[in-house]
């Protein structure tokens, strides 16, 4: 097989969030990573007396939940905070991200309204200079692919 | 501008909504020619209208017609007469 040319470093990906899932507030640049976790469907399998292996069948998929690294800010707009309260309020948000970034055409991955499951607070390290962090997870049924018409 | 016919699930940021399968959008030619090579969209097909034949009328059928306007609203041009009075 050629070797495949379409590869890219997802290092200006493109991530917001919205509270009704219309317009979406850009938190790329607070946003230092996101990690979705596995999505798996449900299965089952039985064996028979007769063959050698298994029947396996599908079930529905299973939620997941995508952890995102932000930098730790204290204004009362900053990602932390509105994460903070929606976690501590159960308020449901959407989440996106755009490995590719922000530009038409770039496919773009999208939580139904999801629960915020997951919330870490700054750490501190008196050893390091690096930007103080804090993360969050939520958990969604699904995400949803789209290519976007900015 | 041109019309395409969207072929992938697309998010219309403008609009804040999903643009689905099948759905026509208008786009500008630098979007349509991004998602045209990225097989996102096809140019929408042109829907052919139908017109209705050209009739011309002849002087005297023109001349025959009654004006409408006289017809509605009488010669004072009023569309009520009965509640100006």
């Amino acid at each position: 097989m050629t070797q495949i040319t379409g590869g890219f470093s997802a290092s200006d990906a493109h991530v917001g969030m919205s509270a009704a899932g219309v317009t979406f507030v850009d938190i790329s640049g607070s946003a230092a990573s996101v990690a979705p976790g596995e999505q798996t469907r449900k299965s089952g399998e039985v064996y028979t007396h007769s063959g050698d292996t298994a029947i396996i069948t599908g079930g529905k998929r299973e939620p997941l939940e995508v952890e995102i690294k932000i930098v730790y800010t204290e204004g009362t707009g900053d990602p932390f905070e509105v994460i903070r309260a929606a976690f501590e309020a159960k308020t449901p948000y959407y989440f996106r991200w755009s490995p590719k970034g922000y530009v038409t055409g770039a496919f773009t991955f999208t939580s139904d309204a999801a629960v915020i499951t997951g919330l870490t607070y700054p750490d501190t390290d008196a050893g390091t200079g690096d930007p103080c962090m804090c993360a969050f997870k939520f958990k969604t049924a699904k995400v949803t692919k789209s290519a976007l018409v900015t | 501008m041109a019309k395409y016919q969207a072929i992938n699930l697309l998010w219309s940021a403008s609009s804040g909504r999903y643009i689905e399968p099948g759905e026509v959008i208008e786009l500008d030619d630098e979007a349509g020619r991004i998602l045209l090579e990225s097989g996102n969209v096809k140019p929408a097909e042109m829907a052919v209208e139908e017109q209705e034949p050209i009739r011309r009328k002849g002087r005297k059928a023109q001349e025959s017609e009654p004006a409408p306007e006289e017809n509605l609203t009488g010669a004072t041009g009023d569309l009520n007469p009965q509640a100006s009075g």
